[in-house]
């Protein structure tokens, strides 16, 4: 019991610490604060704890536990004496209301009934993650893989391609055609096997049933903030804990697409929030989480640039609203309606090269979009795939019923919710999102994966969460207009914060 | 009970808007049940094939691998190369197409399932005209194992005249029965357990849940999908009459609902796996938890290995029958600590104290002999790696021999006269 005690606080202590941090400087809400702390806690721990054995490795110190952890209890410690100067009342502040959540009637029920069945569900994936061996293919390929052996040797031992691994260019370097993916995932293990005693292959599961813990708690938090009941909160958390692929993405745990899902949708509902009235707190959670994505997997690049889009097309649309009364929605308007049809203009001449520093040849043609270093997709129509993918929303047993509320729910925002900032750049960020990947699975070499039913579901998983709370969202907005609510006012100006 | 029923009926058709949400939402459900109901049956009864289980199919041509024992033999049999191993209970009927017709000998199909501990099983085709011949699978009490490899036996046939045999294809279907059978059959399907998969068996995974293509054309989503889209518009169209208007709270109910359902049906599916997880694992350490695994034939080879190479490490080399395959892969990351890639290295860039683990299906890729009669005593044991498109040959010693392949630690390069 004693490696699983050490595990359970390898992955809760530095969520807790970052979880205090959170709640005394970023939360001012009455509803909300406790669940949101302690959701984004949970991943900004990890990371900044990844951040930290990194730093140490860079150093030469090796993957250093015992420094890492006294970083933590040195923040820990200056919490208590921020905080604490004012005795007890001053620490008594920070106490959850666990009172003020109403629980009456047909909601009480619902949000019981809905509570115990995710909560059954998660201790149904806890056990299959502990009774069974790693088992999915790039766990074991590159996730787990590096982690097992960073985790036995201590320290970030390299890993290389195979050209050079056969010649021994880097010694002591092992290989994996993976070599260059990113360490945070695998990291995060290697932190709770250094804390739990050594490497052991039935604690991996613990970092990522509380990444769905801490996903399902901080998006709870962030519906009760923005004025959700409880029942409807609840609703949300337990139809993404629901989701089959979710489950399977948890109980077979060791991917990196539950993490990325997590922080994508956490980092997002941040950024909304920035947009609220002194909202500019919430950007302390959105960029550093944002800035995460790439370091989970090479995609969050890709998913970066459709919430940025996202969140320029909904602050400039919102001319279409409040009108374009501001210069810099101008200058946006007229840029956009100058540049948009000379690129596609260009793009359909043929497209062209651009080297840049630093970067490469960066290649928009219309054979293919290659970016050194990050991608390179080769362009044709695949009609094969078009079947592939609405078998994967729409018939599979994937999502339950998840596509079909989704779609309708989108265009629902795109007609009733234009005029709210927030509801409305989420609607963007999605619009975006689907788009980008329609363009991957139908147009790019990616449809070949689409097929044969290998990499389909776990990038749509990337959006799940996020499009679960874009559904509330919408759903929230529309009900508030059908009982004669104001909406949000439309900021004049750069609209954030 | 009687009054009650009144009262709802009243209320729900006077169109006040009065009648509790709950209600509201549960009578939408019903009718959009009965509406799914009525109108699938109605499309089975008219020929459709929505509950139809799908047709597996495979196309054999007419230039196939017969497997002989002998030029004398009269017995036959052909490997059916399914892409995945077939689920019996979901085919009732075979069907064998020739190219055409068969004057000597008859055919029988054979399986082997997972449940009959590889016992093979053969029933004879029927004959039912020159290019056709069927057999009623569903009266084959064997045939109701759940995986099975399948394979063709044609017997009477001289090997020397197995080139007059053309074969088409074999499909394997579940004729259609009544509406109500059909039915049956579709929910059977919703309502099968499949787990996770696992090497060689398809099931649930981490890239998507059920098997495409192998159930009903209506799955359990997309009549869940259809139900609820119906439950809806009988809702709407409700609202649309009621005064004052209603709210759109039973909206969400009647969503929730069959999500639910469906979710349940899920969470059973988790439990059963549980339940078959723990069995298979629970209370092991990991050593343990491999070797009751799938794997554990390449797990016992691996330790075989790791013995052999920790007292004196080098680089090893898995060679497979490729480098992206399942054993080769799996086994780089059992042998953890240890430095392994997967790949076929070429014979220069081996050096003395290296490695190469070589699967037994890697022998295309990598030759292996034994040394030329050794002169000395110490050169027992050495053998000859030779590489199909290289020259060169290299001289090793064999650490590991087993049934999933052989470790050996490469010496040097040999000499010309080896």
């Amino acid at each position: 019991m004693l490696p699983l005690s050490q595990a359970v606080f390898a992955i809760l202590f530095p969520g807790l610490v970052s979880a205090l941090w959170i709640r005394s400087f970023v939360l001012r809400e009455p509803t909300g604060d406790w669940s949101i702390a302690l959701g984004y806690g949970y991943f900004m721990g990890l990371f900044a704890t990844v951040g930290l054995l990194l730093l140490w490795d860079g150093l030469g110190l090796g993957l250093h536990a015992p420094l890492t952890l006294l970083v933590w209890i040195a923040l820990l410690l200056i919490w208590l004496v921020v905080h604490g100067r004012a005795g007890w009342a001053g620490l008594a502040a920070f106490r959850p209301r666990l009172k003020a959540v109403s629980l009456r009637g047909w909601q009480g029920w619902v949000w019981w009934l809905l509570l115990a069945l995710l909560l059954f569900r998660l201790g149904v994936l806890a056990a299959e993650g502990f009774w069974r061996p790693l088992t999915p293919w790039d766990a074991w390929v590159v996730w787990i893989h590096r982690a097992e052996l960073w985790a036995q040797s201590g320290t970030l031992l390299p890993f290389v391609a195979r050209d050079e691994w056969l010649h021994g260019v880097v010694p002591g370097a092992y290989t994996i055609d993976a070599h260059h993916y990113p360490k945070t995932v695998s990291l995060i293990p290697v932190w709770v096997a250094l804390l739990a005693g050594g490497w052991n292959e039935d604690l991996v599961l613990l970092p990522w049933l509380g990444a769905l813990v801490a996903l399902l708690i901080g998006l709870y938090g962030q519906v009760r903030r923005q004025g959700g009941e409880p029942w409807a909160a609840m609703l949300l958390v337990y139809a993404i804990g629901s989701l089959p692929l979710i489950a399977s993405h948890t109980g077979l745990y060791g991917y990196a697409d539950l993490w990325i899902a997590a922080t994508l949708a956490l980092a997002a509902v941040a950024l909304w929030s920035a947009r609220e009235p002194a909202g500019a707190r919430w950007l302390l959670l959105a960029f550093p989480m944002l800035l995460m994505l790439p370091a989970l997997k090479v995609e969050g690049w890709v998913w970066l640039l459709a919430v940025a889009i996202g969140w320029a097309a909904g602050w400039a649309t919102g001319w279409a609203v409040g009108g374009l009364r501001t210069r810099a929605r101008w200058i946006t308007f007229a840029s956009v309606a100058v540049l948009l049809p000379a690129g596609l203009v260009a793009f359909w001449l043929g497209g062209g090269s651009l080297s840049v520093p630093g970067l490469g040849e960066v290649v928009v043609s219309t054979e293919r979009l290659s970016v050194p270093g990050l991608f390179t997709v080769e362009l044709g129509y695949h009609p094969d795939a078009l079947a592939a993918l609405a078998y994967a929303l729409f018939a599979g047993e994937s999502w339950h019923l998840f596509w079909f509320v989704f779609w309708p729910v989108l265009l629902l925002g795109m007609i009733r919710c234009a005029g709210v900032p927030q509801a409305r750049t989420a609607v963007w960020t999605l619009f975006v999102a689907t788009a980008l990947l329609a363009f991957l699975f139908l147009f790019t070499q990616v449809s070949a994966w689409v097929v044969s039913f290998s990499v389909v579901n776990r990038l749509l998983l990337h959006f799940v969460p996020l499009g679960a709370f874009v559904v509330w969202r919408v759903l929230h907005c529309v009900a508030q207009r059908h009982a004669g609510m104001r909406p949000a006012k439309e900021p004049v100006g750069l609209g954030c914060p | 009970m009687a009054r009650f029923f009144r009262r709802v009926s009243a209320r729900f058709a006077s169109g006040t808007g009065r009648a509790p949400g709950a209600l509201i939402a549960a009578a939408s459900l019903a009718v959009g049940a009965l509406l799914l109901g009525v109108f699938v049956s109605l499309h089975q009864m008219l020929g459709g094939s929505l509950l139809q289980h799908r047709v597996l199919e495979l196309e054999l041509g007419p230039a196939v691998d017969w497997q002989s024992p002998g030029r004398a033999a009269l017995q036959h049999l052909l490997h059916l190369d399914f892409p995945d191993p077939v689920d019996t209970r979901r085919y009732q009927r075979a069907t064998l197409e020739l190219a055409g017709p068969v004057q000597r000998g008859r055919f029988l199909l054979g399986w082997v399932a997972d449940e009959q501990a590889g016992r093979p099983q053969v029933t004879r085709f029927e004959r039912e005209s020159d290019t056709r011949q069927i057999l009623a699978l569903e009266r084959e009490p064997a045939w109701a194992a759940s995986q099975a490899h399948l394979f063709l036996v044609l017997e009477g046939v001289p090997a020397s005249a197995l080139a007059e045999v053309e074969l088409h294809r074999i499909i394997l279907d579940s004729p259609a029965t009544s509406w109500y059978g059909a039915w049956r059959s579709a929910v059977g399907h919703w309502f099968h357990f499949e787990g996770w998969n696992r090497r060689g068996w398809p099931g649930y995974s981490v890239d998507q849940i059920g098997v495409p293509g192998r159930g009903p054309a209506l799955t359990i989503v997309l009549a869940a999908a259809i139900w609820t889209g119906l439950s809806l518009l009988v809702f709407w169209l409700w609202r649309r009459r009621a005064r004052p208007a209603a709210a759109w709270l039973p909206a969400v109910a009647i969503v929730v609902l069959p999500w639910l359902l469906l979710d349940l049906r899920w969470q059973a599916d988790l439990v059963l796996q549980l339940q078959a997880t723990r069995s298979e694992f629970a209370g092991q350490t990991t050593l343990e938890k491999r070797l009751s695994s799938t794997d554990s034939s390449l797990v016992r080879f691996v330790e075989a290995t790791r013995a052999q190479v920790e007292s004196a490490p080098g680089r090893i080399f898995i060679v497979g029958e490729r480098d992206d395959n399942y054993e080769v892969l799996r086994t780089r990351n059992y042998l953890l600590p240890l430095n392994a890639a997967a790949m076929r290295p070429e014979p220069e860039a081996l050096l003395p104290g290296d490695y190469l683990m070589l699967f037994a299906a890697s022998s295309g890729r990598l030759a292996v002999r034994s040394a030329p009669e050794p002169q000395a005593a110490e050169r027992a044991g050495r053998f000859l790696l030779r590489w199909p498109d290289h020259d060169a040959t290299v001289t090793a010693e064999r650490v590991v021999q087993s049934n999933e392949g052989r470790v050996f630690r490469v010496l040097g390069p040999a000499s010309p006269g080896e």
